[in-house]
């Protein structure tokens, strides 16, 4: 039988993989348009990570002070540390404001002023209150509502799927391989163009904000597919993670005036940035955390500190800041009206990804060659937009913005280009991941080498850095991969078989956390949240620009020719807060 | 693309209403109930010449016949609404809104027989 | 922190290996502060590789894990063991196909709400900027908009139980949510959709999805606003 003949073969023009607020914007561009989309997803598309962001979406709307897109660019530039492209934050800040009125156009519940117009408030590392919100559920309700729009404009969704091989050839994209978790079974999805928009890759540590989802499959599958990640070693910790648990508890509290105290009670910020205090970047307020701690002053001696709500006042925590409260209460069972919060920094934004230029083509090299029909936007992606620090409330910005402008070059492609041909085994590659995890002859369980390497990166790959450290869990990363090779999963039904995923994600993760920490060692030098103790000053002079990291032979190759885009009037500065 | 789901013509609009205004309805005649009946007589005994008169006044069988009407509509309507909950079939849902109403009928019947028999009590 | 023994019992279904679902129990050793997704996570990764569930975010806002334990609906991933001693009995949503385990099939949930057309409805033009909407319009909708689509609704109505038709508490909320926005112009073709046997009459006002709610959303109120208005608007 031919291939095109299958039962479960897809001819569908744009494919998206991912249902976040990316491949959602994405989707329903494309669908708009006219064209078949269908959005690939493993989880129901309500339960993407984007809900999960608290805050709000940065746009300069000068709705309660004085802003401009001059500043929010800035800011930007400044965040993040001057590693990000400046044409990719110009053209960010541009359409910021276009994507949220279309989000409140699309009946997106954004708390309001007295006069009823969208409310802000400050966020770290905005100079003015910026974050356009609904409470602290401002990622929920923009998921939800995408959603629901691309319900309205027919999207076609695969929902809990999970890709397994992507099909480039010759610099071409032409689809790519995904099994049916509910079902069971290899699809071919045959596609004009692909989106990638798989999200970040936290889940490689043990204390992170990130869902069970979060393994950057996208980000491995490039890599697999002998294609470049860039500026992998950029990973952000947010300062406010629960303790313990690692959760998110929304920076938004601080933009309310949140304070955060050592076990003296002080507000210890004023050591590490006087004028921005609770509010400064949060590459910075995590580093401060950290040292607090590592210098005994962590609560009790212990490896946490106070998130301190109280003073806020009943009333405004429970209508601007709901969910934090209630997060505490369920999960530490410390009532944020009456206490103080234990928080500890939690592994939280990749800011490194998948390169790609400013209309999110894929590139495969330093000179931004393109890898025709495939695309990848949100924080799977690397354009660079938040460069070496992300601000907060910038990522839901991110995620729309390039998600729409995905979409629309997407379906300009689209209409401009045929099916290319598939390859003549499209599933070969995809079937051996399954049929060596099935009838592999190892003993290996995917759970305790995946703990093992979680525990380990929070260690070794944390707030703090060093090259003792870093060539400890390089050596360890390989051992695991060694590891890998004789696992094979207790389920062998077709049916939702969770342990088969798993142990999927597992190769994903082991994947990439080897490209962040050959990233990391060979970036000789503090920037934004790469902070080294042993090069603790940035260097501009010879790290002022990006890393590239292929796969070649089983090694990881860098490449540090690809030059950040810098403008004449935003030159790199000292970054005081 | 949703006018299928509404496969039942009838939406429920009417009766939900109907339920509610019959339940204050009753609640206001059972209140006159209790009024007329108990507390009037202030806990003595009362005797047969003095229902009898009660029965015989111009509004004693409006009241009764009020109190039938809302109480059979608010009973059977409520009980027609769980059937409903079970009831998919079209044929047994005509069936059990067939038996609902004919009860409905003949207790109405007997009823107004009853607020006759009552209006027309010989007074000795 | 410290190390208690429980016994965890599972309702388990393997499909092609089972006929229908079995009780299994799990005696393990977890420690006092976990939740229920803990202790799925620890039967999963240590014990017994086949069991399914579906989790994600573990912060209780993606609404993946909805389950029910010991006789409640919860989300397993918020949810610290110590609420109900040391047995577990942990099943599947009630009032949904089992695809496997503790996995339902939540595909006719999903078609109900997209049957609501849960999207603003608009016959004006959209302004250059935002709608005027007040902090009063906005607090009609406000915790209408917090469901997280977990379906713990749903599977606690008796009125859902029998009558695999009726749209049930997360659509009719959702319909709710758009009805009373202020700048949505489809309240009509809503109230059409919802005025109906299978639709809003079908509330009983029984609340227990009130208290199947694991976001405390007010449902049984709201639906029962959306009553009157469809009363209101067909008189």
């Amino acid at each position: 039988m031919k291939i095109d003949e299958a039962r479960n073969y897809h001819k569908i023009d744009a494919v998206i993989v991912g249902a976040g607020l990316a491949g959602l914007r994405a989707a329903l561009e494309v669908a708009k348009s006219g064209l078949a989309a269908a959005v690939i997803s493993k989880v129901y598309p309500t339960r993407s990570h984007s809900g999960g962001a608290q805050g709000g979406i940065a746009a300069a709307l000068a709705n309660v002070s004085e802003d401009s897109l001059e500043s929010h660019m800035f800011d930007t530039i400044k965040g993040s540390d001057y590693l990000a492209d400046q044409d990719i934050i110009e053209r960010f800040v541009n359409e910021a404001l276009k994507t949220v009125y279309e989000f409140e156009h699309m009946g997106v519940p954004f708390s309001r002023t007295a006069d009823g117009r969208i409310n802000q408030r400050p966020f770290g590392g905005h100079s003015s209150p910026r974050a356009c919100f609904a409470q602290d559920v401002t990622g929920h309700v923009l998921l939800h509502t995408l959603y629901e729009q691309c319900l309205q404009h027919n999207v076609l969704f695969f929902n809990e799927f999970q890709v397994l091989s992507l099909l480039v050839s010759d610099d071409v994209s032409r689809g790519l391989v995904a099994w049916d978790i509910r079902n069971g079974g290899l699809h071919i999805f045959h596609a004009r163009a692909v989106l990638l928009a798989t999200g970040g890759y936290g889940r490689a540590w043990k204390v992170t904000s990130n869902a069970h989802a979060n393994t950057g499959d996208g980000v491995a599958l490039v890599l697999e597919a002998g294609l470049p990640l860039e500026d992998m070693e950029f990973v952000q910790f947010h300062p406010t993670g629960l303790y313990k648990h690692g959760i998110l508890l929304s920076e938004a509290a601080r933009g309310e005036g949140a304070y955060i105290l050592n076990d003296k009670g002080e507000r210890f910020m004023k050591t590490y940035a006087a004028a921005k205090m609770e509010l400064a970047p949060r590459d910075v307020v995590s580093r401060a955390e950290q040292t607090e701690i590592n210098e005994g002053r962590g609560i009790g001696g212990k490896d946490y500190v106070y998130l301190d709500l109280r003073h806020l006042g009943r009333q405004k925590i429970l209508e601007r800041l709901p969910q934090i409260y209630d997060l505490a209460l369920n999960y530490l069972k410390v009532d944020g009206i009456k206490e103080a919060i234990p928080i500890q920094p939690t592994a939280h934004y990749s800011m490194g990804g998948i390169p790609a230029n400013v209309r999110t083509e894929v590139i495969k090299d330093a000179a931004g060659t393109v890898v025709k029909g495939l695309y990848t936007a949100g924080e799977a992606s690397c354009l660079s937009l938040h460069g070496a620090n992300r601000l907060g409330t910038n990522s839901l910005q991110d995620a729309a913005t390039f998600g729409r402008i995905a979409g629309i070059h997407m379906s300009e492609f689209c209409r401009e280009n045929n099916f290319s041909g598939l390859p003549a085994q499209p599933l070969e590659i995809a079937q051996g991941k399954i049929d060596r995890l099935w009838n592999g002859q190892g003993k290996e369980r995917h759970a305790p080498i995946r703990e093992k390497l979680q525990e380990n990166m929070t260690k070794y790959l944390g707030v703090f850095r060093n090259q003792d450290d870093m060539l400890k869990m390089l050596v360890m990363i390989k051992e695991l991969q060694e590891r890998y090779r004789q696992v094979t999963v207790d389920d062998h039904g077709d049916v939702f078989n969770l342990d088969l995923i798993e142990a999927l994600e597992l190769e994903n993760l082991l994947s990439f956390s080897e490209v962040i920490v050959e990233g990391a060692l060979a970036r000789q030098e503090s920037r934004g949240a790469h902070f080294r103790n042993d090069f603790p000053k940035r260097n501009d002079g010879e790290w002022l620009k990006h890393t590239l990291a292929w796969r070649r032979d089983g090694k990881i190759v860098l490449d540090f020719s690809k030059g950040v885009v810098i403008y004449p009037q935003y030159q790199p500065q000292e970054r005081k807060y | 693309m949703n006018k299928d789901f509404k496969q039942t013509s009838r939406s429920g609009s009417l009766p939900w209403l109907l339920q509610r205004i019959s339940a204050v309805i009753l609640f206001v005649l059972l209140l006159l109930h209790f009024i007329t009946y108990h507390f009037l007589s202030k806990g003595r005994a009362v005797n047969y010449q003095e229902i009898v008169a009660k029965a015989g006044s111009w509004w004693f069988p409006l009241l009764q016949f009020a109190f039938l009407l809302t109480a059979l509509y608010h009973g059977l309507n409520g009980l027609w609404s769980v059937l409903e909950d079970y009831t998919a079939n079209k044929f047994w849902r005509l069936v059990w809104y067939g038996l609902l109403l004919s009860v409905g009928a003949v207790l109405l019947f007997v009823g107004t027989l009853t607020i006759i028999k009552l209006y027309t009590l010989p007074v000795a | 922190m410290a190390m208690i023994d429980i016994s965890v019992k599972i309702l388990r279904y393997q499909p092609g290996k089972d006929e229908k679902p079995h009780w299994q129990v799990f005696n393990i050793a977890v420690e006092d502060e976990s939740t229920i997704l803990d202790v799925l996570n620890e039967i999963h990764w240590q014990h017994d590789g086949t069991l399914a569930y579906r989790r994600s975010c573990r912060s209780s806002i993606c609404g993946s894990c909805a389950m029910k334990v010991n006789g409640r609906n919860v989300l397993a991933c918020e949810t610290p063991i110590h609420r109900f001693g040391r047995k577990l009995k942990i099943e599947p949503l009630s009032g949904f196909d089992i695809i496997k385990d503790l996995v339902v099939d939540l595909d006719p949930f999903f078609a109900k709400l997209k049957r609501i057309r849960p999207y603003l409805i608009l016959d004006k033009p959209a302004p250059d900027k935002e709608f005027v909407q007040s902090p009063e319009q906005l607090e009609q909708i406000g915790e209408s908009t917090l469901c997280i689509l977990c379906a713990a609704c749903s599977a606690a109505c008796p009125s859902s139980w029998p009558n695999s038709e009726y749209l049930g508490p997360a659509a009719l909320l959702k319909a709710y949510r758009f009805i009373f926005d202020s700048r949505d112009d489809g309240a009509d073709q809503r109230i059409e959709i919802v005025n109906d046997k299978n639709g809003v009459w079908r509330c009983h006002t029984i609340f227990n999805c009130v208290e199947a709610c694991p976001k405390k959303i007010k449902i049984t109120e709201y639906l029962s606003r959306l009553k009157v208005k469809v009363v209101e608007n067909s008189l």
